[in-house]
């Protein structure tokens, strides 16, 4: 599968920038075009017309100058297009061109022969429908015909068949078509604006042809008039067609002049057509039944269908259904010419909007963006309907009216029908170069390049019109038609096998048209060998039949359409949805990502396209025929879903988008900062205990130091003078004196003795290892009462025999804490009390004081309050948790948990304490 | 010990000893030996005073006090009253101390637990040399007239 997409679109988003340039480019060469065809067709109608006379010797020349002119106008236009490509190096966007660019550096060779016969194509084409012309101006002008009328025909069919068939690409058949189309009205409205001056100059007057008799009263000049405006409305149809220059519009301005023109063209026609019916005779009131038998074919058959349901007046409502229907079928066929230039010229536009053939694949590029103006072949429903009814109407009014002079508009409208049928389907499924080898096999099975067998029923249909009316007339044709139109309906319809009823389908528009061109074929065949077939009362029958086809095939035709259209337009609408706006949505997305800048997301764009692909899912579901509207089907809905994935790995990038990464970096520096405060904080506190502990340390230090000095020092030094003292006063037999001193030394010794066992107490409180801590604590409590005068309680329930260690933990922080309430606290009452909690021993210090707020530990540290600090520190490094609670002119209670055993204290040791 | 040295006639001396029962040991060796004990106090600043008051032949004093240590009594009374001997009484007989004593110029340094016999031979020879260095500052007649005074 081709799919060049952009692959450096994310690195180089300019590229996409040249779609514009290439739209120039086409617009330009679209222009170019236009040009070439408008100065090559005249020339080679002069080329046709300059050669005197009608038959083979005159055929020849005519042939080599049409041949010629095609030539030079190639020439030219490659030439130009060999100058593009050389300036601009860009691709041209026109497919239809893509072949002879794709030549081109081997011109004039093969790229000359290629545009050569692609030109003469077109030239062809507009030489056979000149032809044609000619040869219904025979009719309306006897003068002009001559015997080589037949040949010419034979000539033109030949030409036109060659054309289609051989060298001209299956997709220039609609261009071709509608180029002759256009051509044969530019043709047939000169020829009569020719004969209708030559008539009101002086010339030899116009005469209707043998079965148009000279409307009684009203001249020779309405008829002429009616048929002018006929014509000039072709001619408006041919050049609207034509017309290049509408791409290059602006959109409005375009649907105005659209707009305008259309109206026109309905006007024209709606006088035009009755002024030419008033003309041809068929002036109801003044219908005669000799004219309806001699001529009006149609409306005798209608008459007669149509008599038991209206009796005598069963002419006069014929007559009356037929000018309906005529009125209708010229509105449709305007409706339809228009249309069917507005979709070629939406054709065009698309091709001008594609941003790049070469870089799209070619499934997408064929369906039309969004953006790309008016939409290709939107013509309204009811005009292609009424166009539609307008191929069968015109077609039973020619029949009816009877002469050959109008064979060359019921081709005509036909090939309208025909093509507007073809303008159906969707543009995605008609084949361009490339798009078989581009299209991808289905189910294991290459269905192979669509093209030859159009090109086949393209020949076969065109062999069978030409059959059916070279010979067998009218009559043929209308029955071909009819059953054309009957077996396109017949082999388009599918039947959806689901429960909600029929449905309508995808006309299989080449197995159709082949299937009804055989059985028209074969139709005509078997009208022509049958012996009764001109027995009038049974061809009435035959042509009451005929009519009743005709009549269900444009019923349906009418109703095929609609559901045929709708799967174009979800289709459309899908295409439109993938191409114009989420493909762009998710370039532009993965354009962000490539420049960092993830929060971009096309999923609007991408549900959007969910929405528009979720009805062709379930078409897909209910019917998946080998057709090319479900292979186009099946292609987009693939490609939607590819572009859904796509979205949704564009969307999973974006999730992890730098917002989120910033906020996780966030995250975790915040944890970091966190942690690392924390650290900090920890650090610092471990080493202002640290600093404390030595302080204390060598506080305690100096206090022992300081209390040996005050203390045993000063005591010892007073009783060594004590003693000198006595030996000076037994030295002078002072009796006395020595008792006396001997007396104070007796109790100064006491004294220091207590002193020093007071100190021994304090260091290691002997009670703590004799007596336990609650006895320990109960002498601190009692003795720190009495020094401070504050009322102490002490509450103890019975606990787990605790550790050594935690005994110590316990007695120091209960000191500390009582310490500094009778430092700070200025309390009168203090409880204590001991307790069992989980596996240790909860203790509670409060004291009715001042109270006070307590911060967190390194505060605590930071405000100088060594003490709790210690306190907690102690608790800590026991395994043990402690809490303040305080608050100012509240008390504080100074609540820890210590385990009962001590880190580090082996189990012995407590079962040692227990036993104690 | 006892008699061993002789103290000098009616010399006059000032105790100086944060602790209550040192000071009053003290000044009752001093008076058993027949020296007149003008002052005890249990500070510095307090020593000072009433060396200013009593003018006394010597001063002992203790090192460690709180306050004002022996030490800086000593140097202030050796700016202020430099005929004034100062003899310290210390329990501490760290070289730093010593160091710091002999900076203040004191007269004696003696470590708390020596016998009566040294503390009364040093406090004898303070103030004998004090006494002859008074002499020959009378002759020069500048201090009789504080001492007369």
């Amino acid at each position: 599968v081709r799919t060049g997409t952009p692959r450096n679109a994310l690195l180089a988003p300019q590229r996409l920038r040249t779609a514009t340039e290439d739209e120039r480019a086409a617009v330009q060469g679209r222009a170019l075009s236009g040009v070439a065809v408008a100065v090559g067709a005249p020339l080679a109608l002069l080329a046709w017309l300059a050669v005197p006379g009608y038959g083979p010797t005159s055929l020849l020349p005519r042939l080599l100058g049409v041949i010629a002119t095609a030539l030079l106008v190639a020439t030219a236009k490659v030439v130009v297009l060999r100058r593009r490509h050389e300036t601009s190096g860009s691709a041209t966007a026109d497919p239809a061109l893509e072949g002879i660019e794709g030549w081109l550096p081997h011109w004039p060779g093969v790229a000359g022969v290629s545009a050569a016969s692609w030109w003469a194509a077109r030239v062809g084409g507009a030489g056979l429908l000149a032809t044609f012309g000619l040869r219904s101006l025979s009719d309306l002008a006897p003068g002009w015909a001559g015997a080589s009328s037949q040949a010419a025909l034979a000539a033109g069919t030949v030409a036109f068949l060659a054309v289609t068939c051989g060298l001209a690409r299956p997709e220039h058949l609609l261009r071709l078509a509608l180029a002759a189309l256009s051509l044969t009205g530019l043709v047939v409205t000169g020829s009569g604006l020719a004969a209708l001056l030559g008539g009101s100059l002086g010339g030899p007057a116009f005469v209707p042809g043998p079965v148009l008799p000279p409307a009684s009263g009203s001249g020779p000049a309405l008829t002429s008039s009616a048929t002018a405006v006929v014509l000039l409305c072709l001619a408006l149809v041919s050049i609207s067609a034509l017309a290049p220059a509408r791409v290059a519009l602006r959109r409005r301005l375009t649907r105005y002049l659209y707009f305008g023109f259309t109206v026109l063209s309905a006007a024209s026609w709606a006088v035009g057509v009755p002024a030419l019916l008033l003309g041809s005779g068929l002036f109801l009131p003044g219908l005669s039944a000799a004219r309806l038998t001699s001529s009006g074919h149609l409306g005798a058959s209608l008459s007669v269908l149509l008599s038991p349901l209206a009796g005598s007046q069963a002419h006069s409502w014929a007559s009356g259904l037929l000018a309906v229907a005529c009125l209708a079928g010229s509105l449709g066929t305007l409706a339809g010419g228009t249309a069917l230039a507005e979709a070629v010229l939406g054709t065009a536009r698309q091709v001008a909007a594609r941003p790049s053939p070469r870089t799209t694949p070619r499934h997408l590029a064929d369906v039309p963006p969004a953006t790309a103006g008016r939409p290709s072949g939107r013509a309204p429903a009811p005009a292609l309907a009424a166009l539609v009814a307008a191929t069968g109407c015109w077609a039973g009014a020619v029949a009816m009216l009877g002469p050959r002079a109008w064979l060359v508009v019921a081709l005509g409208s036909l090939a309208t029908g025909a093509l507007a049928l073809t303008a159906l389907a969707p543009r995605g499924s008609r084949s361009f170069p490339g798009a078989a080898a581009n299209s991808r096999p289905r189910r294991g099975r290459d269905r192979g390049d669509p093209s030859p067998r159009r090109a086949a029923i393209g020949l076969l249909w065109a062999l069978t019109v030409t059959v059916a009316v070279g010979r067998a007339g009218p009559w043929a044709l209308v029955t071909a038609g009819a059953a054309a139109l009957a077996g396109s309906i017949a082999l388009g319809w599918r039947r959806e096998d689901k429960p909600e009823g029929w449905r309508l389908r995808h006309l299989g528009i080449p197995w159709g048209t082949a299937a009804t061109a055989l059985v028209a074929m074969s139709a005509v065949m078997t009208l022509e060998m049958l012996p009764f077939f001109d027995s009038s009362s049974r061809s009435s029958v035959w042509r009451g039949l005929a009519v009743v086809v005709t009549a269900a095939g444009i019923a349906a035709m009418t109703v095929f359409p609609a559901t045929s259209r709708l799967w174009v337009e979800q289709l459309n609408e899908a295409a439109s949805a993938l191409v114009g706006k989420a493909l762009p949505a998710l370039v532009a997305a993965l354009d962000a990502a490539a420049n960092g800048e993830l929060s971009r997301s096309p999923a609007a764009e991408i549900s959007a396209l969910e929405r528009a692909t979720r009805p062709l899912e379930r078409a897909l579901l209910a019917y998946q025929g080998a057709d090319e509207m479900s292979q186009l089907t099946e292609a987009l809905v693939e490609a939607s879903h590819q572009a859904q994935r796509l979205a949704n790995g564009v969307e999973a990038l974006a999730r992890l988008d730098n917002l989120r990464l910033q906020e996780l970096v966030e995250e975790r520096t915040a944890a970091l900062t966190n942690a690392n405060r924390h650290l900090i904080d920890s650090h610092w506190r471990r080493r202002q205990l640290l600093d404390l502990t030595v302080r204390a340390a060598e506080g305690e230090r100096t206090r022992i130091a300081a209390n040996l000095h005050d203390g045993p020092i000063q005591r010892l030094a007073a009783l060594g003078l004590i003693l000198d003292r006595s030996q000076i006063r037994l030295g002078r037999d002072d009796k006395e004196g020595v008792e006396s001193l001997v007396g104070q030394a007796r109790q100064g010794l006491s004294e220091e003795i207590q002193s020093l066992r007071r100190m021994m107490s304090e260091l290691r409180p002997p009670v703590l290892d004799e007596g336990g801590l609650v006895a320990a604590l109960r002498d601190y409590l009692s003795a720190w009462a009495a020094a401070t005068g504050v009322e102490a309680r002490f509450d103890s329930s019975p606990y787990a025999e605790l550790g050594p260690n935690t005994e110590t933990v316990i007695y120091r922080v209960v000191q500390e804490a009582l310490a500094n309430i009778a430092k700070h606290a200025r309390a009168s009452l203090v409880t204590v009390a001991l307790g069992p909690a989980g596996k240790g021993i909860h203790v509670v210090v409060r004291d009715n004081g001042l109270g006070f707020d307590p911060c967190p530990q390194p505060d605590l540290l930071r405000a100088g309050h060594f003490g709790l600090a210690v306190m907690r520190e102690r608790v800590e490094l026991a395994a043990g948790q402690l809490d303040v609670l305080s608050a100012p002119g509240t008390g504080t209670e100074v609540s820890f948990w210590l385990p009962a055993l001590a880190v580090g204290e082996p189990a012995e040791l407590a079962g040692a304490g227990a036993l104690r | 010990v006892s008699g061993a040295v002789p103290p000098a006639k009616l010399a006059r001396l000032v105790v100086v000893d944060d602790d209550e029962e040192v000071a009053e040991q003290l000044a009752g060796l001093f008076s058993d030996v027949g020296y007149v004990v003008t002052g005890i106090a249990h500070a510095a600043r307090q020593g000072i005073d009433m060396v200013e008051q009593t003018m006394p032949d010597a001063i002992v004093m203790d090192v460690r006090m709180e306050g004002m240590s022996g030490t800086e009594a000593a140097q202030v009374l050796r700016r202020e009253h430099p005929e004034v001997p100062v003899i310290l009484l210390s329990a501490y007989d760290d070289e730093g101390i010593v160091q710091a004593a002999e900076q203040a110029q004191v007269a004696a340094y003696l470590v708390k637990g020596c016998s009566a016999g040294e503390l009364l031979t040093t406090v004898s020879t303070v103030v004998g040399q004090r006494r002859g260095h008074q002499g020959k500052s009378l002759s020069l007649g500048r201090r009789a007239t504080r001492a007369q005074r």
